[in-house]
């Protein structure tokens, strides 16, 4: 098995032997955003949007692969940012949501237009001026 | 311009947005179409910060310590045996469990990203998912292991499995010794998530 890893897996870059392990984080998530992006793949995938839990897998496989990034800042922020992507990506992909409605809708937080007050456990919020008839 | 055309600009732009108003944006489009509720979303967080964690594992071990045909079971068919005591569905499914022994040490990284037995182990830590540790531990594995304070003499042998989307390997550690009167019970105890991943070891380094 060893075998195989030593095949696919490149040398050490200068400076990578030796790098720092992170701590263990207190807790189980290290905020409450990632929490939710968490929760909402494994949703996903248990209300059947998404078939197959290696669907959103291979997509943040891709995410992290392609993250150039050091994330010596921070392995919790960038591992989870890089969740984000691929549940939006999956969410996208399986036409669920636009991206542009995402991109909007996450503007509308960004500018504290709405906030997480509409997740009070219970009924969707009754005046909101967005809300759809189904 | 297509849905397409405008792919890449909106993809780059949300990545711009603080991650915590794109993860709310998410839910709330996906709870306003009614795809999930936030209930759902807060049971997952729930079961994994409450429920879901290294017991499981733990009870799977120490039944292997006490059980040699439990033992012979879970090495040949991780995944059937694990079921067997409650524990699977999501990534509890395709594991593989390897066995630590006095001339062989086991440690599992997935360097891809974090794949890891959830329904074992809980969530990974945030080491496991350090690039450090993904790129480290296989090329390096003895020197990871001494971050651990586990010094192995050179007659043990290291294996790094590396774990995927399809097969999550764990460790079956050693039964510590001086614990023959011990029942299962006591035995869970004495199993920590960091043997069961492989930077701890709870049978003897191979000294003497």
């Amino acid at each position: 098995m060893t075998g195989d890893i030593f095949g696919r897996i490149p040398e050490l870059e200068e400076g990578e032997r030796g790098r720092p392990l992170p701590d263990d984080t207190d807790g189980v998530f290290a905020a409450p955003w990632q929490a939710r992006a968490f929760a909402m793949a494994v949703a996903l995938y248990e209300q059947g949007t998404i078939e197959e839990f290696d669907v959103f897998q291979q997509q943040f496989i891709e995410e992290v692969q392609d993250d150039d990034e050091s994330w010596d800042d921070g392995t919790e922020l960038h591992y989870y940012e890089n969740w984000l992507s691929a549940i939006e990506t999956v969410a996208v992909e399986s036409e669920t949501v636009s991206r542009a409605e995402l991109l909007e809708r996450a503007y509308e937080f960004q500018a504290e237009e709405r906030d997480a007050s509409e997740f009070v456990e219970g009924d969707p919020h009754p005046s909101d001026d967005h809300s759809h008839d189904h | 311009m297509t849905e397409h055309d405008n792919h890449n600009g909106d993809h780059d732009r949300i990545e711009s947005l603080d991650p915590k108003a794109r993860a709310r944006a998410l839910q709330s489009l996906l709870v306003e179409k009614k795809v999930v509720s936030t209930d759902a979303i807060d049971e997952v967080i729930a079961a994994y910060e409450e429920d879901i964690g290294p017991l499981n594992g733990a009870q799977v071990v120490a039944k292997a310590w006490t059980d040699e045909e439990y033992r012979r079971k879970l090495l040949n068919d991780g995944t059937a045996a694990i079921s067997e005591l409650g524990f699977d569905g999501l990534s509890a499914d395709h594991v593989e469990v390897v066995e630590n022994t006095p001339t062989d040490h086991n440690i599992v990284v997935c360097t891809l990203c974090s794949c890891y037995p959830w329904g074992l182990l809980g969530l990974p830590p945030t080491w496991y998912k350090s690039k450090a540790y993904r790129s480290r531990v296989v090329r390096e594995p003895r020197a990871v292991l001494a971050e651990f304070d586990v010094e192995l003499d050179d007659s043990v042998d290291v294996h790094v499995w590396d774990s995927n989307s399809d097969l999550r390997y764990m460790v079956l550690p050693q039964r510590p010794p001086g614990t023959d009167g011990m029942n299962e019970a006591e035995l869970v105890d004495l199993v920590t998530r960091n043997a069961m991943i492989g930077v701890d070891r709870l049978g003897p380094s191979g000294e003497a």
